[in-house]
């Protein structure tokens, strides 16, 4: 180990007062000083650090070396004596600049010159004190002090100084030859010390990497053994849990390894140790494990030759796999379930992957014109897809690989002949078989196209047909907005040209901000029912009119939930209605002034009639004296014109009543035979036995009709008086009642000279008389027939007239029983 | 002797109903409006009056409706003589009293018959 030492030694590592014992050589300096009155410097090299300073003289410490001049002077002749030195026992003698004498040795160990030991501030002559005043000048010395410190400085010979010198410098080397023994007898020491250390520390990380390799090995989840020479030297207590096996039963030297593989994995076990003995590789293989109880478990075994003590060992890891196992088959089953659903989709369905389709449904390989799955798998996505489709296929592949979510398109495809074929696509992405792929879900919507065109079609058409409707057209949804509408309307909007679509119909109709108050596509709507109306708004123009209508339509919930708006301008029509209305008001004010003017007039006439008529009776009664047989005769001429006026009255009357609508009848229940009877016997009297024979034909059993008896008598009373008027004396009138089916029947017949047929049928009519010719003949003003029908009327009954010219007339009257 | 009351404005009419009547043997007193018809009515018993309908002042409805109120027919019927063929008395309520309803211009004999069937029907 010296070796060591002294290789710090010249490395530097150590210094002179690393080897001596600096204190006890200054004490020794001291008190050779002190005996000798030698000084003595110890300078360690080469850094010249005064490292032991005995005996100086003042006039060194206290003059020389304070006084940066002179002290320049010292360090000078230091260095100077240092450098003379070199080898041991060299010495050296030099006069400083001051003019005092040092002499020096080496100190040398190892080669190496670490220190220079120095005696001197002595003079080898008497001094020259002038010299020494001088200097004192030069330096700003007090001259006294430093001559009195001069004195001191011992005067010796050189040889003496060299003696002294060699003496001092064989100490010095014998102190540091021991010092160095020292120092190599430390540096041995350390040296051990630090090996033991090593080992200690070698030993202590093999301990805490067993320590850590347990640690990790007992916290595994997969079994983990040492297996040396066919023994079971380690097993964690993963496999103690699987095994079944206690640790101290494994580690048994009887214990034979292989009772923990199934019997056909043994020999592939063996084979696998023997390959890893002699330096091959092993793969890692599935195999059984079998457990104390003789149950199997599914593994996975991976085997590597470590270093175990001394000597190679096998360490295995089994990973039980019976989860994963499990987690395979529900894998394989859910696949199975996807197959299955799949195959039951409605949609057709695919798998690609890597541009290639992997799976198919039936319906999937059906669309594309394939007959089996089978045949379409296989194939390039490319070679289904349309040209015109490529860029949104290779698009949506590329963003969905990205898991980017894409919408359902419509795509074209081509089928297994070529044609093609209009599909919707939805697609994912997803793991299919442990890479990612994209699932496709396919429909043929060519079908679907068609009818949409087909609908379009029908939709033109329709509209075409709404165009050309002259009325305003409009649909219109539940929120009053316009959901479609034919060009009529647009043109009734005048100011509009378009744009009204999903408008509300109340501000693109009328420019109101809210519905309207009244509105038929409110109600429809409400009530689900058509509604109707006729709206007038006021413009520059005056009022205008539209005929509106709404129809519901239902939806599939049978709500109405839009309705069809139906307007049309109709001021021109509603302009006429309201002329007429305001022409009826007219005529019905005009027909009720007739009436009440004919009423009044009416009863104003008959009051002086009724005086007329009074005093031609009390004339005639001879009242007022005995009259002549002339006088009688005008009076009676006078009688009947009366009589004539009060008819025409009475008629003119009736007519007027009934066209007030204030005519009456009292129905009673009333036998036509009885009725019919009274009014023949009447004409006999008033005809007083005439030449016209007045013929009655009644009923077998009563014919009882519910009319009024009085106002009956007057129409059959009419008839019958107009039948004596038109019929020859020599001629017959028929009186007839019956009864046909649930009718009363009473027929007047007469021979007399009958009605034109061109005027039949006026017969009915107001102041109906043949011709004027005839007028005169046949009294009367006409009015009877046209009253004998409205009372007819008045009762449900009918009345008809047939009649032969110059043969007669029959008058029928049916009424209901 | 049967006393009758002839009511109407126009009094041609009334001296020809009382040139009739009196030539029948009946007492006869006249009166030109209801007013008068009521006074008389007040002042003397009638077995009969015969009553026009159109008259000034107070038609004879209203003079009918008087009567009533003032329960002064007492006995005395009364026979409607009128132009109009007006609405019934039914309507009135007034059927008590008013025994017939006659229009005119009327017959002599038509108005005899009914003034006879009246003051017979007890």
């Amino acid at each position: 180990m010296k070796k060591d030492a002294n290789k710090h030694l010249l490395e530097g590592k150590y210094g002179i007062s690393d080897l001596v014992d600096v204190e006890r050589l200054h004490n020794i300096f001291e008190k050779f000083s002190a005996a000798t009155g030698f000084t003595i410097g110890f300078v360690e090299q080469p850094s010249q650090k005064i490292l032991i300073s005995a005996g100086w003289r003042d006039i060194c410490t206290k003059f020389h070396r304070s006084c940066p001049a002179s002290a320049k002077n010292c360090l000078k002749s230091n260095i100077k004596l240092a450098k003379k030195l070199k080898t041991q026992g060299q010495i050296a003698v030099e006069e400083c600049g001051n003019g005092l004498v040092d002499c020096a040795t080496p100190i040398v160990i190892g080669g190496k010159y670490l220190a220079m030991l120095a005696t001197g501030q002595v003079l080898t002559k008497k001094p020259d004190i002038e010299s020494f005043r001088r200097q004192a000048k030069r330096c700003g010395y007090n001259t006294r002090e430093y001559l009195k410190a001069l004195q001191e400085v011992r005067v010796t010979s050189k040889e003496e100084l060299k003696d002294v010198m060699s003496f001092l410098g064989e100490i010095a080397s014998l102190i540091t030859e021991m010092g160095l023994r020292n120092l190599e007898i430390k540096e041995k020491t350390i040296g051990l010390e630090s090996e033991i250390a090593k080992r200690k520390k070698v030993e202590q990380t093999l301990r805490d990497s067993e320590e850590k390799f347990r640690s990790l090995a007992e916290k595994s989840p997969n079994m983990i053994f040492i297996n040396k020479e066919g023994r079971i030297v380690y097993a964690n207590n993963k496999c103690e849990e699987i095994m079944g096996y206690s640790k101290a039963e494994l580690y048994s030297p009887k214990f034979d390894y292989r009772r923990l593989v199934a019997p056909e994995y043994i020999e592939r076990t063996e084979r696998d140790f023997r390959r890893h003995m002699h330096g091959g590789e092993v793969e890692p293989f599935e195999y059984e494990v079998m457990t104390k109880k003789g149950g199997r478990i599914k593994a996975i075994i991976a085997t590597k030759l470590v270093e175990y003590g001394k000597g190679k060992a096998i360490l295995g890891v089994i990973t039980d796999i019976t989860e994963r196992k499990k987690t395979e088959q529900k894998l394989r089953e859910s696949e199975e379930r996807y197959r299955q659903l799949v195959e039951l989709s409605p949609d057709g369905i695919a798998v690609h992957k890597n541009g290639r389709i992997v799976f198919a449904n039936t319906v999937g390989a059906r669309t594309l014109g394939f007959r089996r799955p089978e045949e379409l798998i296989g194939k390039k996505v490319i070679e289904v897809v349309h040209p015109s489709s490529y860029k949104t296929v290779k698009e949506r592949v590329r963003k969905m690989m990205r898991f980017q979510k894409v919408p359902t398109v419509e795509e074209k495809f081509l089928t297994k002949d070529g044609k093609t074929i209009d599909v919707e696509v939805s697609a994912s992405a997803l793991m299919y078989q442990g890479e990612p792929a994209i699932q496709v879900i396919v429909r043929d919507i060519t079908e679907r196209k068609r009818i949409a065109d087909e609908l379009k079609r029908v939709k033109d058409h329709l509209q075409t047909i709404l165009d050309g409707i002259e009325e305003s057209i409009v649909v219109i949804d539940r929120k009053y907005r316009i959901v479609n509408h034919n060009k009529a309307f647009i043109k009734s909007l005048r100011d509009r040209k378009d744009g009204v679509i999903n408008e509300p119909c109340f501000k693109a109709i009328h420019g109101f901000p809210k519905p309207c108050r009244k509105c038929v596509v409110r109600d429809a709507l409400r009530k689900g029912k058509p509604a109707y109306d006729i709206h007038y708004h006021l413009d520059r123009e005056g009022k205008t009119y539209h005929e509106v209508k709404a129809y519901p339509i239902k939806d599939a919930l049978n709500r109405a939930s839009q309705c069809i708006y139906v307007f049309r301008d109709v001021t021109d029509r509603e302009r006429m209605y309201e002329t007429i209305k305001e022409a009826n008001v007219r005529l019905e004010e005009l027909g009720k002034m007739k009436t009440d003017f004919v009423s009044i007039a009416s009863h104003e006439l008959r009051t002086p009639l009724a005086i007329i008529k009074g005093y031609v009776e009390v004339l005639r009664s001879n009242f007022l004296g005995e009259l002549n047989e002339k006088q009688k005769m005008k009076l009676d001429a006078i009688s009947t014109k009366i009589k004539q006026l009060n008819e025409l009255i009475e008629n003119i009357l009736d007519i007027s009543v009934m066209d007030s609508g204030e005519f009456k009848i009292n129905r009673v229940k009333t036998d036509l035979n009885a009725l019919a009877g009274e009014v023949v016997e009447d004409f006999g009297e008033i005809s007083g036995g005439g030449n016209i024979d007045i013929r009655l034909k009644t009923n077998k059993t009563p014919v009882e009709a519910f009319v009024d008896p009085e106002r009956m008598k007057q129409v059959l009373t009419n008839i019958v008086d107009n039948s004596v008027k038109f019929t020859p004396k020599t001629g017959i009138i028929r009186i007839i009642v019956s009864k046909e089916h649930d009718k009363a029947v009473v027929r007047v017949e007469d021979t007399g000279i009958g009605i034109p047929k061109s005027s039949v049928n006026k017969v009915f009519n107001r102041f109906y008389q043949q011709d004027s010719s005839r007028r005169r003949r046949y009294k009367g003003v006409g009015l009877g027939l046209s009253i004998c029908k409205r009372i007819v009327e008045l009762h449900g009954g009918r009345i008809y007239i047939r009649s032969w010219v110059n043969k007669g007339t029959v008058v029928t009257i049916k009424l209901p029983m | 002797m049967t006393r009758i009351l002839v009511v109407d404005d126009e009094p041609e009419m009334v001296e020809i109903i009382t040139m009739m009547l009196e030539n029948e043997g009946y007492e006869i007193e006249k009166a030109y409006n209801g007013h008068e018809c009521l006074n008389k009515l007040e002042k003397g018993k009638f077995d009969l009056v015969l009553l026009d309908i159109r008259m000034p002042k107070m038609d004879g409805w209203e003079t009918l409706r008087k009567m009533k109120e003032k329960k002064i027919v007492d006995g005395t019927k009364v026979i409607i003589l009128t132009v109009e063929k007006g609405p019934g008395v039914e309507i009135f309520g007034l059927q008590n009293f008013v025994k017939d309803y006659l229009t005119k211009p009327f017959d002599r004999e038509t108005l005899v018959e009914s003034i006879t069937g009246v003051l017979e029907d007890k």
